[in-house]
C-alpha cells in the first residue's frame, strides 16, 4: 500500500456490482424491473434436463424464481471439472455490466496475490449431488461424472471465480444460511483493515436445488402463490436463485466509486434453529452494530431492504426489530417478492438492490403485498417512492440465528 | 497482523478426546486411559440435544473444555467456525432420500444441513448474542478460519473462540471425500497477555509455496492430519504441547500457505 493510503481508516467502496436473478441479467434489468415493479416469480416446475428423471418426485405447489438461461450455459474446457448449476450460475452473472473486465483492473492493480475472494452461499453445488445420488440409483459407487471438490464442497464457488480471474489472494466461503452473502462484506472489509489484501471480490450465488425446495417445503414455509411480504394474508417464501458480485477497494486507490460501505453489524438469535426470535433481538443487534459502525443516528437511514422472507414468523420479528431500532421514521420494504427468497445469495442481490436505489433516487415499495399486517409497522412501502437518500441499510437473517446489517452510503 | 494469545484449547477425536490426552500423545508420554467416548451434550436444552450431528457434539466439546481451560464466559464472545463439510452424514442422508423419491425431509435434518448448524446449536448452548461467522475452504478451512479469527482480533481488538471441525461423509460420499474420524480444536483467543495463556502466536499469509508444510512427528498422529481437513492444525498443537518457539506452515487455497509464528508465554 502507498503511505498515503491507510488501510485501517481509508473509507472502503464498492467500486462496481452486477446481480443476476429471475428479473434477468445484470443491474440495468433490475432496476428496470424494479421501477416499472415487474416481477419474476412463476410456478414451480423446476427440474433442469438431467434431473428429467426425477419427474417422478411429487409437484410442489409453489413459485420460484427460476434465473433464464442457466441450463444453455457452457463452461469453457478448462473449466470443466466446475460444471454445475451453481457455478453456471456464477459464469453467467461474472458475463453481466462488464464486471469481468472490472475484476481483471483490479487485479491488474493490485496484483493477483492481494486481491481477497470472499463468497456466500448456501447450497453450492447440492443439485450436482442430488443427480449424482439419482444416477446411481440406489447402489454402487457415484458417477465418475461427479467432481465433489468443484461442485458440492462449499468451497467450489469461490475456487471457480479465483481461477476463471487468475486471482490468488487470500479466500474462502462464508456459509451462514441467507445472511452468507452479507457476510462477505464485513469478512472482505476486515482482510482489508488487517492489510491481508489491498482489494476483495465478493459475491454470492446460490441455485435451485431439491433440498431446499422440500426441505423448506417440510417446514410448511413455502407459499403457495408467489410471496407477498409483510401481507396480512402472506403464506411463506419463493425460493429464488442467482448471482452476485462486487469489488471493494479503499477510497483513495479506486478509480470509481460507486458507494461507501459505511458499516456492518452481524449477531447471533441464539434462540432456535429455524425460527427468529420472536422480538427479533438478534435483528436488533445487527442493525444497531451497523448504525454504531457507520457512526450514524437511526434517522440518518433513508432506506431500509429488509430480509422480509414472507413468513409469518420473520415479518413480525423483524417489524419489530426495526420499529425497536428505527421507530416508524424511516421507509422499508421487502424486494424478494420480484425474484424471490435467494438464500446464500440474497445478501449480495440485496445490497444491489440497495446501491441501486440509493443511486437511483428512489425506494422499491413491497411488490405483491397490496393490505399490510397491523402486526408489522406501518413503515412499509407497498409503492415505489422517490426520495433521495444518503445511506441505506440492507437486513439478511439466517438459519442458526445468524444475523447481518449492511450500511451503504452515498458518494460525496 | 497483531498477536493473538492462546489462552484456552479444547481437542476432540477418539484418539485425543481431550487437550490434556492430545498433548501426551504430541509429546509422546505414555497416555494415562482416558474415555473415547464423546462427552454428552449437556449445554443444550433436551429437545436440541436429540437434534445434534455429530459434529455439533464435537463443536460442543470442543468449545467448552476451551472456555473451561480459559476461565472465560461465552458472554458476548464472538465465535469464528471453520469446517469443511459441515454435517456430513446430512448431506448424504438428504441424498439418499430424494434419489428413493422420498421428499418427506425431516424439517430437523434439513436445519441441520445448512453449514453453521454447529455455530447455532453453540450460540444456543451458551445464549451468546455475539457475532459468529462460519467458513469453509475445503482442505484449507482451518487455516482460512486462524486467518479469520486473528484477523478479527487485529481489526476488533477483541477476545474470540476459534473452532475447526470436520467429521467424515457417510454413504458413497465417503469413497471420493474420505475422512477418517471426526475431529475438532477450539482456542481461546486473546487480543492481550496474561497470565496462564499457553502461547503467543502471529499468522501470515504468503502467497508462495516456498516453505515446507509442517507435518506431525509420530505416525499415528500424521495419518490423523492427513485424514481430516481440521487436522490440518495438529502441527500447530504440537508446537503449543512442546513450548518452544516454532513456525508452523499450513496449506491456503489459491496456492498460498499460512505462517504462524509461535512463542510460548
Amino acid at each position: 500500500m502507498p503511505e498515503n493510503v491507510s488501510h485501517e481508516r481509508s473509507p472502503i467502496v464498492v467500486s462496481d456490482f452486477t446481480a443476476t436473478t429471475a428479473v434477468g441479467g445484470g443491474r440495468e434489468a433490475l432496476l428496470q424491473a424494479l421501477l416499472t415493479r415487474r416481477g419474476a416469480l412463476r410456478a414451480c416446475e423446476f427440474g433442469p434436463p438431467e434431473l428429467a428423471q426425477f419427474g417422478r418426485l411429487h409437484r410442489i405447489e409453489t413459485f420460484v424464481g427460476p434465473v433464464e438461461g442457466v441450463d444453455a450455459v457452457v463452461l469453457p474446457p478448462h473449466l470443466a471439472q466446475f460444471d454445475c448449476r451453481n457455478n453456471r450460475l456464477a459464469w453467467l452473472g461474472l458475463q453481466q455490466d462488464d464486471f469481468l473486465a472490472q475484476a481483471v483492473r483490479v487485479r491488474e492493480r493490485y496484483g493477483a496475490d492481494r486481491v481477497a475472494v470472499i463468497f456466500g452461499t448456501s447450497t453450492s453445488g447440492m443439485l450436482q449431488a442430488e443427480w449424482a445420488y439419482h444416477a446411481r440409483a440406489g447402489a454402487g459407487p457415484l458417477p465418475e461424472e461427479f467432481h465433489y471438490a468443484t461442485t458440492l464442497n462449499c468451497y467450489s464457488v469461490a475456487a471457480f471465480v479465483a481461477e476463471v480471474l487468475g486471482l490468488s489472494g487470500p479466500s474462502y466461503v462464508v456459509s451462514t444460511a441467507c445472511s452468507s452473502s452479507a457476510k462477505v462484506f464485513a469478512a472482505a472489509a476486515r482482510l482489508m483493515r488487517a492489510g491481508v489484501a489491498d482489494a476483495a471480490i465478493v459475491g454470492g450465488v446460490d441455485s435451485l436445488c431439491l433440498t431446499t425446495l422440500y426441505g423448506f417445503g417440510s417446514l410448511e414455509l413455502l407459499s403457495p402463490d408467489p410471496c407477498r411480504p409483510f401481507a396480512p394474508d402472506r403464506r411463506g417464501i419463493s425460493i429464488g436463485e442467482g448471482a452476485g458480485f462486487a469489488l471493494l477497494e479503499f477510497a483513495e486507490r479506486a478509480p470509481q466509486a460507486l458507494a461507501r460501505l459505511a458499516g456492518w453489524g452481524e449477531s447471533s438469535d441464539a434462540h432456535h434453529m429455524s425460527s427468529p426470535h420472536p422480538e427479533g433481538l438478534g435483528a436488533q443487534l445487527a442493525m444497531r452494530g451497523a448504525l454504531e459502525r457507520a457512526g450514524l443516528q437511526p434517522r440518518e437511514v433513508g432506506y431500509i431492504n429488509l430480509h422480509g422472507t414472507a413468513t409469518r414468523a420473520n415479518d413480525v420479528a423483524e417489524g419489530r426489530a426495526v420499529a425497536a431500532v428505527f421507530g416508524s421514521s424511516v421507509p422499508g420494504s421487502s424486494t424478494k417478492s420480484w425474484f424471490g427468497h435467494l438464500l446464500g445469495a440474497a445478501g449480495i442481490t440485496e445490497a444491489a438492490v440497495s446501491l441501486l436505489a440509493l443511486r437511483s433516487n428512489f425506494a422499491p415499495g413491497t411488490l405483491n403485498t397490496e393490505e399490510k399486517d397491523p402486526e408489522c409497522p406501518n413503515w412499509l412501502l407497498t409503492d415505489n417512492l422517490e426520495a433521495s437518500f444518503d445511506y441505506v441499510l440492507s437486513n439478511s437473517f439466517g438459519f442458526g440465528g445468524s444475523n447481518c446489517s449492511l450500511i451503504f452510503g452515498r458518494m460525496t | 497482523m497483531t498477536p493473538s494469545y492462546v489462552a484456552g484449547i479444547g481437542v476432540w477425536s477418539p484418539l485425543l478426546p481431550s487437550w490434556q490426552a492430545c498433548r501426551e500423545r504430541l509429546l509422546g508420554e505414555p497416555v494415562a486411559g482416558s474415555d473415547a467416548r464423546l462427552p454428552p451434550a449437556d449445554w443444550l436444552p433436551a429437545v436440541e440435544r436429540r437434534r445434534a450431528t455429530l459434529s455439533t457434539r464435537v463443536v460442543l466439546s470442543v468449545t467448552k473444555e476451551a472456555l473451561m481451560y480459559a476461565g472465560w464466559k461465552p458472554g458476548e464472545l464472538p465465535t469464528v467456525f471453520a469446517s469443511s463439510s459441515g454435517s456430513p452424514d446430512i448431506t448424504n442422508d438428504l441424498c439418499t432420500a430424494l434419489a428413493a423419491g422420498d421428499t418427506q425431509i425431516s424439517p430437523t435434518r434439513f436445519h441441520n444441513s445448512v453449514h453453521n448448524a454447529a455455530a447455532g446449536y453453540y450460540s444456543i448452548a451458551v445464549a451468546c448474542h455475539a457475532s459468529s461467522i462460519t467458513l469453509g475452504a475445503h482442505d484449507a478451512s482451518a487455516a482460512a478460519g486462524l486467518l479469520e479469527a486473528s484477523v478479527l482480533l487485529t481489526t476488533e481488538s477483541t477476545p474470540a473462540l476459534f473452532v475447526a471441525f470436520d467429521a467424515p461423509y457417510t454413504g458413497p460420499l465417503a469413497d471420493i471425500r474420505p475422512i477418517a474420524d471426526p475431529f475438532g480444536v477450539a482456542l481461546a483467543l486473546a487480543p492481550e497477555p496474561a497470565q496462564g495463556q499457553l502461547a503467543q502466536i502471529v499468522v501470515a499469509r504468503t502467497a508462495h509455496e516456498d516453505r515446507p508444510l509442517s507435518v506431525c512427528r509420530a505416525p499415528e498422529l500424521e495419518y490423523v492430519r492427513r485424514h481430516n481437513p481440521s487436522a490440518r492444525l495438529l502441527p500447530l498443537l504440537e508446537a503449543l504441547a512442546r513450548r518452544a518457539p516454532a513456525q508452523i506452515v499450513l496449506d491456503m487455497t489459491n496456492g498460498g500457505q499460512l505462517v504462524v509464528d509461535v512463542a510460548p508465554c
